[in-house]
């Protein structure tokens, strides 16, 4: 649905994007990852045209969006929904106001307004406070309703960016998972921009970690998950870990539920080998628990556990000095 | 004539009717000034630098032309535009020929008010309209418009007060109304319950206007 190709942007002499290839099919949820100020929310403006690119390509269902006239914009706009991390609600105005407003801007009449907003209010669940001004919302209904008035135009696609910063982590799950019905129920593509792990774990099924204004990782979000990039530990921070200096120091991620539960205990009885278990964290993703487990053991004996890590489909990581 | 006498009869005979002259004044140099200040602040904020379409040579002149009425003081602006007004009135003093200064000087006033609260709208809400689809018209009048309506209801309660002030200063140079009286009858003829009287009234309209601006304010926040 989405090509972009070495798609370069810069204001003035500093470059903000650089090169940037991504390839983003009809019906994902996928993560924009990476810490402020690394272009992700620019690059994310480049997909619905409110910032222009100086060079390369982005294409939205064969359109490329830099070529576009205003006019064309704008009716290429009605087919992208955009929610922010401020809500970006009228205050002044009614929930319903709020709701109706861009088919006033489309000239929608009345009674195709009512029945939209109507069935809006009940797909995003609030639709005892369709007279409610928009400022008396909390953060959590707020997003709500800058959702359905994307809705309103059926968007194929819809942008967030950094959707539920704002929010508190109950207001968060609940906002996360009306994305996911909206991407399942209504086909609507998802890109989501944010800074925070634990939204793209458990929203996305795809993400991209951006640094210094190019793609760093790319891939699913078990496997980067997983496979534990240097962009992923550079986002993530130091972890506070102290390893032993005797022996290797191994780590293995793996799925809780796909692989053999008692995997580490199998390969020390078929190697026959022994090693102690520094570190073990798990986490949730959409497709299952991932965990990850440090372990140390003899030098002699890594060679052959990497291989049996290997043939179980598992990678196995040399963890060397601080990590 | 004792003290106490004196206030009913010069409030009948000076006081009163300079109300009424002040209040015409005042009413018509808001109007004005707020109709044109109004549609000013609306080019200036679609034009302007951080706008919705900036357009250089366009808001260059058009902010010169607001700063330039804005540097005079209103004493002067009346005075140096006084061929203007004649051409315009037909006079130079009077209820009429004070309101044309006074309104130009109201616009240029209540243009630059308005356009400062219209850039406090949230960039990111403009934003959002434009990923909707609006035009820049739809956001200015569909959006901005409807977020900055407290704000314009304070602009409008500080112009006011401001140009009640200032209509006393026209009533030096045959405006009329409470300045007037306050000048001629009150300081120039030594008549201190005159001066003050005019004073007192002033004190009293300023304060209704404000304490209604800011009930109004609330009410519509």
């Amino acid at each position: 649905m989405i090509h972009i190709k070495n798609l370069s942007k810069n204001y003035n002499r500093l470059s903000v994007l650089r090169d940037i290839s991504l390839h983003i099919e009809k019906g994902a949820i996928f993560g924009l990852v990476g810490r402020s100020g690394v272009g992700k929310s620019t690059l994310l403006r480049c997909i619905n045209g409110l910032e222009q690119y100086n060079s390369g390509s982005l294409k939205v269902d064969g359109v490329e969006v830099g070529t576009l006239e205003p006019k064309a914009l704008r009716f290429f706009r009605r087919d992208v929904g955009m929610i922010f991390q401020n809500f970006s609600l009228v205050s002044r105005a009614t929930v319903y106001e709020n709701i109706a407003l861009p088919m006033r801007f489309w000239h929608a009449d009345k009674k195709e307004i009512e029945q939209k907003v109507g069935e809006l209010l009940k797909i995003v669940g609030i639709p005892e406070k369709r007279n409610s001004l928009a400022r008396e919302l909390s953060g959590g209904q707020k997003q709500r309703v800058a959702i359905a008035r994307t809705l309103t135009m059926s968007p194929k696609l819809l942008l967030c960016d950094e959707a539920t910063s704002a929010l508190d982590p109950k207001s968060t799950q609940s906002v996360l998972s009306l994305l996911q019905q909206i991407n399942r129920e209504l086909g609507i593509t998802i890109i989501a921009v944010t800074h925070e792990m634990d939204v793209v774990r458990s929203l996305c099924k795809e993400m991209a970690i951006l640094d210094d204004g190019s793609v760093q990782a790319v891939g699913t979000v078990d496997e980067i998950f997983m496979e534990r990039p240097p962009a992923l530990r550079n986002l993530l921070g130091q972890e506070q870990i102290v390893l032993p200096t005797e022996g290797s120091n191994l780590e293995i991620s793996y799925h809780m539920e796909r692989q053999e539960a008692y995997l580490l205990s199998r390969m020390a009885r078929e190697l026959q080998v022994e090693f102690r278990i520094i570190k073990e964290s798990q986490m949730k993703t959409v497709s299952g628990l991932i965990s990850t487990v440090s372990f140390n053991l003899a030098k002699s004996d890594a060679a052959r556990v990497e291989a049996y890590f290997s043939q179980h489909g598992i990678s196995c990581r040399i963890l060397k000095g601080e990590e | 004539m004792s003290f106490w006498a004196s206030i009913p009869y010069y409030w009948n005979k000076l006081i009163f009717p300079s109300v009424f002259v002040t209040l015409q004044i005042v009413f018509f140099t808001i109007l004005i000034g707020f109709a044109f200040g109004f549609l000013l602040a609306v080019l200036l904020t679609m034009y302007g630098p951080t706008g919705l379409n900036y357009k250089k040579h366009f808001y260059t002149v058009l902010s010169l032309i607001v700063n330039t009425v804005r540097s005079f003081p209103i004493l002067i602006l009346i005075v140096s535009i006084a061929p203007l007004t004649r051409l315009i009135i037909g006079t130079t003093i009077g209820t009429k020929a004070v309101i044309l200064p006074l309104s130009i000087a109201t616009t240029a006033f209540i243009a630059r008010l308005l356009e400062s609260s219209f850039l406090q709208v949230d960039r990111q809400l403009i934003e959002a309209a434009r990923s909707l689809g609006a035009t820049d018209l739809q956001i200015m009048f569909r959006v901005i418009l409807k977020e900055s309506v407290p704000s314009i209801v304070t602009t409008i309660t500080m112009a006011t007060v401001t140009y009640i002030a200032s209509t006393t200063i026209a009533g030096a140079v045959g405006g009329g109304g409470l300045g007037a009286i306050a000048l001629t009858y009150g300081y120039q003829s030594f008549n201190n319950t005159v001066l003050y009287m005019s004073v007192f009234i002033l004190l009293l309209l300023v304060n209704i206007v404000q304490y209604f601006g800011e009930w109004l304010y609330k009410k519509l926040l």
